[in-house]
C-alpha cells in the first residue's frame, strides 16, 4: 500500500497507555490506516513540517510536556498549510471551558477519553468513517 | 500708739461732751442724740446704696432699722423738757418717744438675726418700718394710748423700768445668734457689733435708775449710747468706707481668695495672658510644664505664642478666634515648645477675664502621659489587628491549597483508575474463555468497585469546583434554568414516570451553573427516593420572604416532592459530604448531591433546610438573597 493509500492519524499524546489503547481499538475497529504517536506538541509540530502527505486526522492531547494541546491547536490553525487538517481534542478533561475554547480554536470534536475498551473501539471506529473514509470518497 | 491716742482723743471728746452739760442740759442732750441720730442716718446710706451688692442681709436689715430708729430719736430730741418744740405733752413725750426708739433698736437687732442667712426685700422691710413707725408715732401723739413712761415728781413708771430690762434680754438674745454665726462676719466687724450691743445693754440699765431727765444716770445713760453708736459707726460705717471688702465686699474677697488658692495649689498648669501673646502670671505648674522659671516669666520671656510651635499657631487662632466670639473657648490639643527645644502635648481651655477684651485665663492639662498610653494602646491594637489580618490570609491560603489539592487529587486520580477500567473492561471483554468463572465474577466486582469510585471522584470533583471555579454572579432566569435540568433529565423522569410542576420563578443575581447543579441534585433526589407504586411528582414554586423598606429580603424557593420522606433529625446529616441515610444497595450514589446544594447556596448567601415525615414527602427549601 503507498502512503497515499494509507491514511496516516497523527496522535500527540504524552500517555503511552492511551497512544497504545487508541491504536489496538483503532485496529479493532477495522479502520484504514494507521495512529503515529508522538510525546508532546513539539514533537507534533516537527512531525508535522516533514510529513508529506500531511496526516488525514490529528487527535490531541491538552495537557502535555514542553508544547501543550492548547498551543499547538493554535499554531497549526493558525498555520495556512496545515488548518485544513482535522483535529479531535481527546482528553481526559470534562471541563465545559476547555470544550469551548478548543471549539473556538477551531477544533473539529472534542472527546473525553471513555473508560470501557468498547467505548475506545466505537470512538476510533467512529472517527474513522467520519473523518478518514468521508474525505476519501 | 495709734489706738492709744484715739482712745484718748475720745475719751477728750466724750469728757468735752460732759462739760457741755454744765452749760446747759439741753446741749448735751442735743449733742449726744444728735450724733446718733447722724450715725444712725450714715448707717442707712452706706447700707441702702450697698444693698445690691451685700450678701449678708442682717447689715441690710440693721441699715434700714436704724434710720427709723434715728427718726425717732430725732423726735424724741425735739421733744425734751425744755425744747419747746411740742407743747402741751410734758415730760411723759420724750420719754415715750425714747422707749419707742429703743424698743425698735432692740428688736431690729434681734430680727435682724433672722437674716444672717436668708434674703428679704429691702423696699418692703423699708415700708414695713415706715408703718410701724407711723403707728407708733400716733398712738403716742394722737390716740395718746402708749403707755406712760415717766411722771413728774414720781419718776419712772414701772413700764418704763421694766421695759428697760425687757430691752437688755432681746439684745442679749440679739448676741447669740451673732457668737454663732460669727464665720459670716468679719472678726473686727463682729467684735464692734457686739461691743456696741453690750454697750446698748449697760446704756439701758443706766436708764433704769434716773428720777430726773437731767439728773447724773440719764447722762450716763447717754454717754452710753455714744459710745455705742460710735461703735456701730466703727463696724459698719468706718470700716465699709475705710476696708470695704472686710464689710461690703466680704464675698468677693472669699471668692478672690477661693481663686488664688486654686492658683497656687498647682492642681493644674494656669496662665493669665495677654491675647498678644504676653503672660501677665502664671503658677508654678504652668512654668514647669513650659520649662521656664518665674523670673524668665516677669522679664517676659515665657510668651505663649514663643512657647507654641508654627505648626500648631492656627489651632491658637482658631481659640482666639472663639474667644473673641463666645469668650471662652473648649478645650484644644495642641503642643507647646518647651524651653528646652522639647515638646509636650497638652489640652488647653481659655476664657476672656471680665472687664478686659484683651485678657484670658488659660488652663491646660499635661496630655503625656495619656498620649503615651494612647500610643501604646495605638500599638498593640495595630498589631493584633496585622496578626488578625496575617492569621486569616494564613488561613485562607491554606483553605485555598486545601480546597485546590482536593481538586487536583480528585482529577488526577481520574486518570489512573480510567485506565484500571479500560484495560478490566478488555479483559472481561475480550478474554472471557481464559478466565474461570470465578475470575470473571472478580474482574465484575472489580469493574463496580472502579465505577463507584469514578462516581465518587466526579462528586468530589463537583464539590470542590464549587469554591475553586468561582464564576462572577450575573442575573438569571431560573425558570429557564430549571426547564432545561428538567430536559436534560428527561431520560430519567420517563423511566420513572414522574411528573415535575414548575411554577413562577424569579431571575437571581447567581451563578447558572451552580443553580443548575442544586436544582438538578435536587431533582434528582426526589426521582431517586420515590415510593414504591407511586410515580413521583416534584413541584418547584417560590415565594418572597422577609424585607422591608431598607432590606430587600429573599426569595424562598420549595422542591416538593411525594417520595419515601426521612426524619427530621438526619436534616443536618444530609447535606454534609459523603452522608447517606440509606444502604448502597437500596439506592445508588455517593452522598454529595446535597452537600453540592448546600456549599452552592451558601456560595451565594442563602440557605437550605428540608422538611419531611418517613413516607411522607419531603420539602427542600432554599432560601436566596434577593439581591447579592
Amino acid at each position: 500500500l503507498s502512503s497515499q493509500d494509507t491514511p496516516l492519524v497523527l496522535m500527540a499524546d504524552d500517555d503511552e497507555d492511551d497512544c497504545t489503547l487508541a491504536k489496538d481499538a483503532f485496529r479493532e475497529s477495522g479502520a484504514r490506516g494507521e495512529i503515529k504517536c508522538v510525546e508532546d506538541g513539539v514533537a507534533l509540530m516537527d512531525c508535522l513540517s516533514r510529513s508529506d502527505p500531511l496526516p488525514g486526522l490529528i487527535l490531541l492531547d491538552l495537557n502535555m510536556p514542553r508544547k501543550d494541546g492548547r498551543q499547538a491547536l493554535k499554531e497549526i490553525k493558525t498555520d495556512p498549510k496545515l488548518q485544513a487538517i482535522p483535529i479531535v481534542i481527546l482528553t481526559t478533561s470534562r471541563e465545559k471551558e476547555d470544550m469551548v475554547y478548543t471549539r473556538a480554536m477551531g477544533a473539529e470534536d472534542f472527546i473525553t477519553k471513555p473508560g470501557a475498551y468498547g467505548q475506545w473501539v466505537g470512538i476510533m471506529k467512529g472517527l474513522a468513517e467520519r473523518w478518514l473514509e468521508e474525505r476519501e470518497s | 500708739m495709734h489706738y492709744i491716742l484715739r482712745t484718748a482723743l475720745l475719751l477728750a471728746a466724750l469728757f468735752g461732751l460732759v462739760l457741755t452739760s454744765l452749760h446747759g442740759y439741753l446741749l448735751f442732750h442735743g449733742l449726744a442724740e444728735g450724733f446718733s441720730i447722724v450715725i444712725a442716718c450714715g448707717i442707712f446710706m452706706i447700707v441702702w446704696n450697698a444693698r445690691r451688692l451685700l450678701q449678708n442681709h442682717y447689715l441690710l436689715f440693721i441699715g434700714i432699722a436704724y434710720l427709723f430708729v434715728g427718726g425717732i430719736d430725732f423726735l424724741h430730741t425735739l421733744a425734751y423738757k425744755g425744747m419747746g418744740v411740742f407743747e402741751g405733752y410734758g415730760a411723759d413725750l420724750p420719754t415715750q418717744l425714747w422707749i419707742a426708739g429703743r424698743y425698735m433698736e432692740a428688736l431690729s437687732l434681734l430680727i435682724a438675726t433672722f437674716f444672717l442667712h436668708r434674703k428679704f426685700s429691702p423696699r418692703g422691710v423699708f415700708i414695713v418700718y415706715g408703718l410701724s413707725t407711723g403707728l407708733l408715732l400716733v398712738s403716742i401723739f394722737s390716740w395718746r394710748i402708749f403707755p406712760a413712761c415717766f411722771q413728774e415728781g414720781v419718776g419712772l413708771t414701772p413700764f418704763k423700768i421694766y421695759s428697760e430690762y425687757i430691752m437688755c434680754v432681746i439684745l442679749l438674745a440679739a448676741i447669740v445668734p451673732l457668737i454663732k454665726n460669727a464665720k459670716d462676719f468679719d472678726r473686727k466687724v463682729l467684735i464692734l457689733l457686739i461691743a456696741s450691743i453690750v454697750t446698748t445693754i449697760a446704756q439701758e440699765l443706766a436708764f433704769t435708775t434716773y428720777l430726773s431727765v437731767y439728773g447724773p444716770s440719764n447722762l450716763i445713760g447717754h454717754l452710753l449710747k455714744i459710745i455705742s453708736f460710735y461703735l456701730l459707726y466703727k463696724a459698719i460705717v468706718e470700716t465699709s468706707l475705710v476696708t470695704p471688702w472686710n464689710l461690703l465686699f466680704r464675698e468677693l474677697k472669699l471668692s478672690e481668695a477661693k481663686f488664688r488658692s486654686i492658683f497656687e495649689t498647682n492642681v493644674v498648669p494656669i496662665a493669665y495672658s495677654n491675647i498678644d501673646g504676653q503672660v501677665l502670671d502664671a503658677n508654678d505648674d504652668y512654668l514647669k510644664l513650659v520649662g521656664y522659671t518665674r523670673e524668665e516669666l516677669e522679664a517676659g520671656k515665657a510668651r505663649w505664642d514663643v512657647v507654641t510651635p508654627a505648626e500648631w499657631k492656627h489651632v491658637d487662632d482658631v481659640a482666639i478666634e472663639r474667644l473673641g466670639r463666645d469668650g471662652s473657648c473648649a478645650p484644644i490639643e495642641k503642643e507647646y515648645l518647651r524651653r528646652d527645644g522639647t515638646r509636650v502635648p497638652v489640652l488647653l481651655g481659655a476664657c476672656r477675664l471680665p472687664g478686659d477684651p484683651h485678657q484670658v485665663v488659660a488652663f491646660c492639662l499635661d496630655l503625656t502621659e495619656r498620649k503615651k498610653a494612647e500610643e501604646a494602646l495605638q500599638k498593640s491594637r495595630d498589631e493584633l489587628e496585622q496578626r488578625v489580618r496575617e492569621r486569616t490570609a494564613e488561613l485562607e491560603r491554606r483553605n485555598q491549597e486545601l480546597q485546590n489539592f482536593t481538586f487536583v487529587a480528585a482529577h488526577d486520580l481520574q486518570e489512573p483508575l480510567r485506565k484500571l477500567q479500560t484495560f478490566g473492561d478488555f479483559i472481561a471483554t475480550r478474554c472471557t474463555d481464559s478466565i474461570s468463572e470465578q475470575g470473571r465474577d472478580y474482574l465484575r466486582r472489580m469493574g463496580e468497585t472502579a465505577g463507584r469510585m469514578e462516581a465518587l471522584l466526579r462528586s468530589l470533583l463537583d464539590y470542590s469546583r464549587m469554591t475553586s471555579k468561582d464564576e462572577p454572579l450575573a442575573k438569571v432566569k431560573l425558570k429557564e434554568i430549571v426547564e432545561t435540568v428538567v430536559s436534560d433529565l428527561e431520560t430519567q423522569i420517563k423511566e420513572a414516570n414522574a411528573s415535575v410542576e414548575i411554577g413562577d420563578l424569579p431571575a437571581v443575581e447567581a451563578d447558572a451553573a451552580q443553580m443548575a447543579s442544586l436544582f438538578q441534585n435536587l431533582i434528582e433526589n426526589a426521582l431517586k427516593f420515590r415510593r414504591d407504586g407511586e410515580p413521583p411528582h416534584v413541584k418547584i414554586q417560590c415565594t418572597p420572604v422577609g424585607g422591608n423598606g431598607s432590606k430587600p429580603g429573599e426569595w424562598e424557593i420549595h422542591v416538593e416532592d411525594n417520595g419515601i420522606g426521612f426524619e427530621e433529625q438526619y436534616k443536618d446529616l444530609m447535606f454534609k459530604p459523603f452522608q447517606r441515610l440509606h444502604g448502597r444497595k437500596e439506592y445508588g450514589g455517593v452522598g454529595m448531591g446535597l452537600a453540592i446544594c448546600k456549599k452552592v447556596v451558601e456560595r451565594h448567601g442563602g440557605s437550605i433546610t428540608a422538611r419531611s415525615t418517613p413516607g411522607g414527602g419531603s420539602t427542600f427549601v432554599v432560601r436566596l438573597p434577593r439581591k447579592q
